[in-house]
């Protein structure tokens, strides 16, 4: 009997089940039900809505993969080339894709991911009253800049896409598309909506939004639809502001220094290498020796830049065809190298200049020791710049028609200054005509901000991208450099982005572009 | 305690007592003693042998050296003799008191015991469809994985090989087809305990006694929710009553890949390369001169003769050593063991060596009360230097790759100063040397395993017993990967990059438990001779538990000082956790009515952690039933020719739970993080959506059986036919990315249906001294999605799934040949948008369309073998026996993606000599380069994957019992064994029997081996 009592016991101590044992939690993540309680959740969700700038598909863009990104939308321009078939976005450059293709369905995923995360915020934040309600309408504010930063990509890649303000169930998911009317009051009207009060801070901890932020890429946006006089009045906000200026040389700007620049309005921060956390930036890396092999330069672009006296290298006799690094315009030397460059000190081989012969320095980390560095860097992608808010003024003031030649000269000199280049009256002379001017403006556009994600919009809204991505590009580029691909352009219906095939096929309210249908 | 004493005392006498009213058990006069010995027909004494008084439940067992003696009635008594491995056989003592009875060995199969669920039965009572194998059949197979042992053995049960990696193995298991588009592993209970299918992998082959697999619903059942896509019990050796039995055994084989792709050499690459790039306009690689120093090997560190595939596939050594000690008496029961394996790869430095030990032993306290306990450790270790087996990565990590597409013939192995060669004489591209990368990188896993199981059964008042028992697994893996900081060398000594490059190390660290505690209650009897009936009810529950975390550092200061703390640096770490529950509780009742009908009914309820709460505990309930025909009246005059005769149906639900860990609960998912003013601000973020509705998937199966069997095993019939249907597949449907781009929630969406014919055929026969049998096994299956929710395009790459079609059928262009002429070009439709020319692959505009388009793909293959057989021959001659063992597959397709162009480092098979050229316009291969058309996925590279293997040739020879009497040996058994000597397929160049994404046939290639191994028994 001790015995069977021995082994009774062992049966009860084994089976004794608790009432809770079919319920294990996930150890690895917070549940939903137990967060937005604390200062600290509030904390983290607002870092996992900006997380999401670092994306490979949005504006990171990882140089050794597939994923593309913002940086990479110059390579469907004039001013870049996709070297390999694989990453997302050639077949967009070459003008033969489809709603199937790679980036169309990236970029798309990307920007909804950014809306997602930041209606998730909006609906909960106010959950949280340990936060004070000043410090959630700033935070509010912040998040609703990130979200119409993504409608604003989305209303110029895709034209119509669905307008989501509130997180969804699986079942409210089937949305129709809203107009690109309707996604660009949106983007206007919150820009508008957060920086009329003063929830936003002008000056801000490094990596937050500003009030200086929202009103740049809403200028930004109102030039972007022809909205010329609104688009002047908010650059005069951001002049007004006194918070900017243009005092960092352009040769230091693009490096980890250069980052606390005044000239940088808003960029996404990246630190590295060997942070675990998924912070690095590999949007810019590169291999031991060899600059940016993915992304490289066009000739196209690298002719557009002046030598040193103002001129045109067509025009100027500083001009040196042998050495082309020679006599040119400072930024020629700090957005590209070719042969005769020197990069991370070392001469560049022929080889590693195939096939456009133009590579990029713009953004490389050359401080970085070794491959590793390069793919996993601490450089921050520059969103918004006091530079391109000076050059959209010029620009707007322009084609508004209320300008005065000195007003538009002297925005244009500030960067060509900066530049240390010379002043334009020196070089073309004044009593320029309309077209003079916009020329002149485009032309500083396209040499400052190159290979900063606002190329392809530019020749989008000016009407010239079949002229300047092919026929440009099949004339000059195509003859300079060795085997690089054809390019085509489809006037019905390359003028926008097909809506993802994956979309239409998951969300049957869902119906494609006329164009590509 | 005394209070719990008294009050079980108490129950128990209550209980006691009105079963000894119930019962006559106690009411024999019992007076006469009977002895006897028990031996079999070769005068060998058998412990262990049942005698029973017939029409009682007295008896006793044979002890060590067969003898017995029993209290009866009287000396008119009969009995009954029973011993596992022989007949059955009855006695009438008409007044003797002293017997010796001989045993014959059971020639017919029905009266074995199959193990199944909780439960062993005769094989004539079986009411399911259960395959089974006893190890000792395959006796001498020198494989260290019991999964492989299984491939064509079983009807219905398809057993694929696609790596002969050591230590990492495995097979693919499926039974009767493929039945979701999730994990279609089945469940694996090894001594009860359930386990993972990896588990057959390292469990030691000479330890398992028998393998049962439960393929139909009734027979699997009463596992529930795991047991959707069949459910394979492992039952290890036990000690027996008997004198200790020292088994050894010892096997040495080596191994060679299975098949050898025939490459071009250094000439004909040179001569190759040169035409191509004469063809396209460019200047060719390779001068006479060169080509003249390959041919006479005059300047071998610049222009080589590198058999690649050679220099990477060697010969290897298998060693496997076993040692078992065994025996008992009534009271306690042993067996204990110890396996060594050690294997080097055909793959040069990959290896793995494996120890491990088991104790099985069996505790006979009283009557009433019996306990056991299984103990196993295992320790293996697997060093591959970076994953040199995968077979997806077209960078270093695939060797297979690397050898393929990033060699040439021409670059040394070597340089002739010892250094690993990158470069040749040319000025083509720098190679990946395979062998650097064997030799330099690092990979190394330990895993350490404890699993065992501690069991008790107490019997109590009539046929009434309770066992409970708790499994245990507990297993660490570790793995180390090393990546050196290297110098590499030009063919003239000159370093390439003079600074090396940095080097960095990973250490993971994984623990896995697994605890099961199972409690049960069955009550058997046989009610007037004619009523067998068995309740089986029970309760179990299990909880699994993973852990890990890993490191990571670079810039360590040599390469030989690989720990983690050896560097300046910090290093990066990670760590994770999961774990699941499940609880069940189950239920059976058998019921013979005089050993003509027989019925099963099961019943079985689980709720796991994996589900929401309002979804747990549905019930899966299942139905069988037999008809012993031959055990009627009726059939009595034909049992001498037709001795068994049964016919069984079965039907029941099952279910499949194979989603991972919490994915019902919406979470914010970690490391979501952002930098505010250049610091580390943690951020989370919601990643992936949540279903909270999802269930478990349902499968239903029916089966009938009829099983047939003529005396003496002149020939045994088992076949089968099932239909099986699996609904509510647990599947990602695709979600708008509007949502946030968030991963698919499993949503209960789809069905598929399995349908198929199994059939067993043997024979076997004795002429004399001369013994044979033949044993034939076959299954058909179809496959066949039935719904997919809507899903419409479900295209997965170059598979598809769709209504009436088997699930991942390959999608592709249907090609017709090559483009001969001008005119056939002209007259021909757009080929995706390109202007073809003559030595292009010309596809089929399916849709009549004008234009070739990716709307013009077909299903042009079938992944999963339509039919499956196996064949074993047998004879055995006075000592001598042999064993042929044939299996295949067909119905079955494979893409070989071996791309039409050529480049400075891609290795090309010999085929491509036939390619089209403008020197052989009759080339039967497209031609080099140009347009990208003729790599696309169609049928000119979708082969049939049908094979017909010799998969095990073993000749042996049992030395003579009168001999090993002389040096006290029972048995000693040489043999000669070859593993996979011979294929028929039809492609030359890479093993047919290669994973269904394994396209460019990158896995560790299968082996074939020659072995030599003896057994012996003292």
């Amino acid at each position: 009997m001790k015995k069977i009592t021995l082994f009774l016991i062992i049966i009860l101590a084994v089976s004794g089940c608790s009432k809770d044992f079919l319920n294990e939690t996930n150890p690895n993540s917070l549940a939903s039900d137990n967060f937005w309680k604390t200062s600290g959740d509030v904390d983290k969700a607002l870092a996992g809505v900006y997380a999401q700038l670092q994306s490979n598909d949005f504006y990171n863009g990882n140089s050794s993969g597939q994923n593309a990104g913002v940086y990479r939308l110059d390579f469907i321009s004039d001013n870049g080339y996709c070297n390999y078939d694989f990453i997302n976005g050639a077949s967009v450059a070459r003008g033969d894709y489809s709603p199937t293709d790679g980036l169309v369905n990236a970029f798309w995923t990307a920007c909804y991911k950014m809306i997602q995360r930041s209606n998730d915020f909006l609906e909960n934040v106010d959950r949280v009253k340990a936060v004070t309600e000043a410090n959630r309408n700033t935070m509010k504010s912040e998040i609703r800049f990130l979200r119409a930063l993504a409608y604003h990509h989305l209303a110029m890649c895709y034209r119509d896409a669905p307008l989501i303000k509130a997180t969804q169930t699986l079942e409210e998911a089937k949305v129709p598309k809203n107009t690109y009317k309707e996604l660009s009051d949106f983007v206007i009207s919150e820009l508008n909506a957060i920086t009329a009060g003063s929830e936003l801070p002008v000056t801000v901890a490094k990596g937050r939004v500003s009030r200086g932020a929202a009103l740049a890429l809403l200028a930004r946006f109102y030039l972007y639809n022809k909205n010329f006089t609104e688009a002047a009045a908010t650059t005069k906000k951001v002049l007004d502001l006194n918070q900017y200026n243009l005092s960092t040389p352009y040769t230091t700007l693009f490096t980890i220094a250069g980052e606390a620049s005044k000239d940088v309005i808003f960029a996404v921060q990246y630190a590295g290498p060997g942070l675990a956390a998924g912070v690095g930036a590999s949007f810019n890396g590169y291999f031991p020796a060899a600059p940016q092999v993915h992304t490289v330069a066009l000739p196209n672009l690298a002719d557009a830049y002046y030598c040193t006296d103002g001129l045109p290298i067509t025009r100027s006799p500083l001009y040196n065809a042998t050495n082309k690094t020679l006599n040119r315009d400072p930024r020629f030397n700090a957005t590209v190298v070719t042969t005769q460059s020197m990069f991370k000190g070392a001469a560049i081989l022929a080889t590693n200049l195939a096939p456009t012969r133009y590579r990029l320095r713009k953004w490389a980390d050359e401080s970085a020791a070794n491959s590793t560095n390069a793919f996993d860097n601490a450089q921050d992608y520059y969103v918004l710049r006091y530079a391109e808010v000076l050059l959209t003024r010029a620009e707007a003031l322009l084609e508004s028609g209320s300008y005065t030649e000195k007003e538009v000269v002297d925005l244009v000199n500030l960067v060509r200054v900066r530049a240390t280049m010379p002043k334009v009256e020196a070089v073309e002379g004044s009593n320029l005509t309309k077209q003079q001017l916009i020329d002149i403006v485009r032309q500083e556009r396209r040499v400052e901000t190159a290979f900063e994600g606002l190329r392809y919009y530019d020749l989008k809204r000016w009407g010239i991208l079949k002229e300047r991505t092919v026929d440009t590009y099949m004339s000059v580029d195509k003859v300079q450099a060795t085997a690089i691909q054809n390019r085509t352009f489809n006037a019905a219906r390359h003028n926008v982005w097909p809506i993802p095939q994956r979309e239409i096929d998951a969300n049957s309210a869902l119906v494609q572009h006329p164009e590509w249908q | 305690m005394i209070h719990i004493k008294q009050k079980i005392n108490a129950i128990f006498s209550f209980l006691m007592w009105n079963f000894l009213l119930a019962t006559p058990f106690y009411s024999y006069a019992q007076s006469i003693t009977v002895t006897g010995t028990v031996q079999d027909e070769g005068g060998v004494f058998l412990p262990g042998a049942t005698i029973k008084e017939k029409e009682t439940t007295n008896g006793t067992i044979t002890d060590i050296d067969g003898q017995f003696s029993l209290l009866i009635k009287s000396t008119q008594s009969t009995l009954l003799i029973s011993s596992v491995g022989f007949e059955d056989q009855t006695v009438e003592l008409n007044g003797k008191d002293k017997i010796s009875i001989t045993l014959k060995p059971a020639l017919n199969q029905l009266s074995e015991l199959i193990v199944v669920a909780y439960n062993t039965t005769k094989k004539a009572n079986l009411t399911g469809a259960v395959s089974s194998v006893k190890m000792s059949e395959i006796d001498g197979l020198p494989i260290s994985n019991a999964a492989t042992a299984l491939q064509g053995r079983m009807a219905g049960v398809t057993v694929s090989s696609f790596t002969g990696q050591p230590g990492k193995n495995d097979p693919v298991i499926r039974i009767r087809g493929i039945g979701t588009f999730g994990n279609n592993a089945p469940l694996v209970i090894i001594d009860g305990v359930p386990n993972e299918v990896g588990a057959l992998g390292d469990i030691s082959v000479d330890d398992i006694d028998n393998i049962s697999v439960l393929k139909d619903a009734a027979s699997a059942a009463i596992y529930g929710v795991r047991a959707g896509n069949g459910v394979i019990l492992v039952t290890t050796k036990r000690g027996a009553v008997g004198k200790p039995k020292i088994q050894y055994r010892a096997t040495y084989s080596t191994q060679k890949p299975i098949i050898k792709p025939r490459y071009m050499d250094g000439v004909q690459y040179a001569t190759a390369y040169n035409d191509f790039l004469v063809e396209t306009g460019a200047a060719p690689a390779y001068t006479a001169e060169m080509i003249q120093k390959i041919k006479d090997q005059s300047d071998p560190d610049r222009f080589a003769n590198v058999d690649w595939f050679d220099a990477v596939y060697k010969p290897a050594p298998l060693n496997m050593q076993f040692l078992s000690a065994s025996g008992g008496n009534e009271a306690t029961k042993y067996l204990v063991s110890v396996e060594y394996t050690g294997q080097k790869g055909i793959m040069d430095n990959t290896n793995s060596d494996r120890l491990q030990f088991r104790t099985n032993l069996d505790s006979k306290v009283s009557n009433h009360l019996s306990f056991g306990v299984n103990l196993r450790g295992l320790k293996q270790g697997i060093n591959e230097p970076i994953a040199a087996a995968n077979q997806n990565d077209d960078g270093d990590n695939g060797i297979n790759r690397v050898i393929s597409g990033f060699t040439r013939p021409t670059v040394p192995v070597r340089y002739s100063f010892g250094e690993f060669a990158l470069f040749d004489g040319t000025t083509l591209p720098q190679i990946k040397n395979p062998l650097k990368l064997l030799y330099e990188q690092k990979n190394n896993t330990n895993i350490y395993r404890l699993d065992g199981k501690v069991f008790g059964q107490v019997k109590f008042l009539d046929g009434f017993s309770f066992t409970s028992s708790l499994g245990y697994v507990y297993s660490s893996t570790l793995n180390k990967t090393f990546s050196p900081s290297v110098i590499n060398y030009n063919p003239d000594g000159t370093p390439v990059n003079p600074v090396a490059g940095i080097s960095s190390a990973r250490n993971s660290s994984s623990t896995f438990t697994r605890y099961v505690v199972e409690n049960l209650l069955r009550y058997e009897k046989v009610f007037n001779e004619k009523h067998d009936l068995k309740v089986l009810v029970g309760q179990t529950a299990q909880r699994d538990a993973t852990e890990g975390f890993n490191a990571f550092i670079r810039n360590l200061p040599s390469n030989d000082v690989v720990v983690l703390g050896a560097s300046a640096e910090l290093p990066a770490v990670g760590g994770s956790a999961s774990a699941l529950t499940l609880q069940s509780f189950l239920g059976r009742i058998n019921y013979t009515f005089n050993d003509r009908y027989l019925l099963e009914l099961n019943a079985r309820t689980d709720g796991t952690s994996r589900l929401p709460a309002k979804q747990q505990y549905p019930i899966f309930p299942s139905a069988s039933a037999g008809w012993i025909i031959s055990n009627e009246p009726f059939f009595k005059n034909l049992t001498k020719a037709v001795e068994f005769v049964k016919l069984r149906a079965s039907y029941g639900q099952l279910g499949n739970q194979e989603i991972g860990n919490y994915s019902f609960t919406q979470n914010y998912s970690l490391s979501q993080n952002y930098l505010f003013n250049d610091v580390l601000s943690q951020g989370v973020a919601i990643n992936s959506l949540a279903n909270d509705k999802i269930q478990w998937e349902k499968t239903t199966q029916a089966n009938i059986g009829l099983d047939i069997e003529l005396p003496n095993r002149l020939l045994r019939i088992e076949a089968d036919v099932f239909d099986k249907n699996t609904s509510n597949i647990l599947v990602q449907l695709p979600i708008p990315n509007t949502l946030g781009g968030l991963g698919a929630p499993n949503q209960n969406a789809g069905s598929v249906q399995n349908r198929g014919v199994e059939l067993l055929v043997s024979h076997m026969n004795r002429i004399g001294k001369f013994e044979y049998d033949i044993s034939l096994n076959g299954a058909m299956i179809e496959n066949k999605i039935t719904s997919t929710a809507g899903r419409v395009n479900w295209i997965n790459g170059n598979t598809i799934n769709e209504v009436g079609n088997p699930i991942n059928a390959f999608l592709g262009y249907q090609a017709l040949g090559l483009f001969r002429t001008q005119e056939e070009i002209a007259a021909s439709p757009k080929q995706l948008g390109v202007v073809p020319r003559i030595g292009d692959i010309k596809y089929q505009d399916t849709n009549g369309n004008g234009d070739v388009t990716t709307d013009d793909r077909v299903i042009i293959g079938n992944p999963f073998p339509k039919f499956t057989y196996g064949a074993n021959l047998g004879m055995r001659y006075s000592g001598f026996d042999v064993t042929a063992f044939l299996q295949g597959v067909s119905g079955i397709q494979r893409y070989y993606d071996d791309p039409a162009a050529m480049g400075g480092r891609t290795q090309k098979l010999l085929i491509w000599n036939d390619r089209w050229t403008t020197a052989n316009p009759n080339g039967n291969l497209p031609r080099w380069g140009g347009a990208t058309n003729n790599n696309l996925y169609s049928t000119f590279r979708m082969q049939d994957a049908s094979y017909l293997r010799l998969k095990n040739l073993e000749i042996g020879y049992s030395v003579p019992k009168s001999v090993l009497k002389r040096i006290r040996m029972s048995n000693l058994r040489v043999y000669f064994n070859g593993l996979n000597l011979w294929t028929m397929a039809e492609n030359k160049d890479y093993d047919v029997e290669k994973s269904d994404n394994d396209s460019r046939s990158l896995d560790y290639m299968n082996t074939k081996s020659i072995s030599f191994g003896l057994s012996t028994t003292f």
